[in-house]
């Protein structure tokens, strides 16, 4: 049996579903002035809901492809004019892999406790990104030691209301990382977003931009 | 940013210099602006405390690596993954300059980041 002190110490350090959907919301407020894309969905007559967000983003072939676009650009009227060959298709779909569009879902986990990021990646002509692609566009900074995480960091799961596969960043660890800030906020008596705070963490992991202004803008629940 | 970028230095700045310093950079302008910011580096939680907490940082250093940077100054295990916040509580993006930072949430003429250690995934 924990001690009353210990108890309220964990309960802090997982989010409870309602903070859940206050902090969601004051997030949104400030997306909503940023006009940075995210949005809520709420399924009728089901309580859950969660935030998304679709960016499109470039690719880690970029460097190859950079040079190749520039030479098909210098070279647009001749192509309007020649027939198509297979070249230049395959060219074409290199081209689409150059940008990526990544849609965003922060959803709410009952069974542990803390929100989750599920995304999902395809290439501009409407193709998933398989686990390798996605691996290969996990930011450098985390790259190695997700990697040589014991679990699965990164797995492909099926969206809990959606049902569609989706990439997502295990939960498990969420209140591992989580907890000292929240214990030092809680020490200096400082109010923390708790969505605030875990999306900065995750978010550039998987190439999720969080602006600087969400740190201060975005109020904490009472 | 390259490993072989100069690493941050350790400042011996007291009050007093500081504001001469300010005083300079008023009269010469823009030209005289310093390259680097004072970054005060405190821990969170079980993360070990460095014995040098004042560094002298390049305004164009990423995030990443300030973090690469304690890491190493630290001796953590590849395992264990570093984090910085800014304000307490955001962490800012790997790729984010410490001069930007510096710029929002400096105050006193220094930048208060936090760092932490952790064995999430690792």
């Amino acid at each position: 049996m924990m001690s009353d002190k210990e108890e309220s110490s964990a309960a802090r350090c997982y989010l409870d579903e309602k903070s859940f959907h206050i902090c969601c919301q004051l997030f949104l407020q400030h997306s909503s002035v940023l006009k940075d894309g995210w949005s809520w969905t709420e399924f009728k007559g089901v309580k859950e809901g969660y935030m998304k967000k679709t960016v499109l983003i470039p690719g880690r072939f970029s460097s190859l492809l950079n040079q190749f676009w520039k030479h098909k650009t210098e070279n647009m009227d001749a192509l309007v004019e020649d027939q198509v060959d297979d070249d230049d298709e395959d060219q074409a779909v290199c081209e689409n892999q150059a940008v990526m569009c990544y849609e965003y879902h922060v959803l709410y986990s009952c069974s542990y406790q803390v929100p989750i990021l599920y995304f999902r990646a395809s290439t501009l002509d409407g193709r998933l990104l398989s686990l390798e692609e996605v691996w290969n566009n996990i930011h450098p900074n985390y790259r190695k030691r997700l990697l040589q995480g014991p679990w699965d960091t990164l797995t492909q799961q099926e969206h809990p209301l959606l049902g569609q596969p989706f990439f997502v960043l295990h939960p498990c660890c969420t209140e591992e990382f989580m907890r000292p800030v929240l214990q030092m906020a809680h020490a200096k008596k400082r109010k923390v977003n708790y969505i605030v705070t875990w999306l900065s963490v995750v978010g550039p992991m998987v190439r999720l931009e969080v602006p600087l202004s969400y740190c201060t803008a975005v109020a904490a629940p009472n | 940013m390259s490993d072989s970028a100069e690493s941050p230095t350790e400042t011996q700045k007291d009050e007093s210099s500081s504001q001469q310093s300010s005083a300079d950079t008023g009269e010469t302008g823009a030209a005289e602006e310093k390259k680097k910011i004072d970054v005060l580096l405190k821990a969170v939680g079980d993360t070990p405390i460095m014995k040098t907490k004042k560094w002298a940082v390049e305004r164009g250093r990423t995030v990443q690596s300030l973090a690469q940077f304690i890491s190493r100054f630290l001796k953590l295990e590849p395992s264990e993954q570093l984090f910085i916040y800014v304000n307490q509580s955001f962490a800012p993006s790997p790729d984010q300059e410490v001069g930007v930072l510096f710029e929002c949430f400096g105050s006193d003429g220094k930048l208060v980041l936090h760092y932490c250690k952790s064995q999430a995934w690792g």
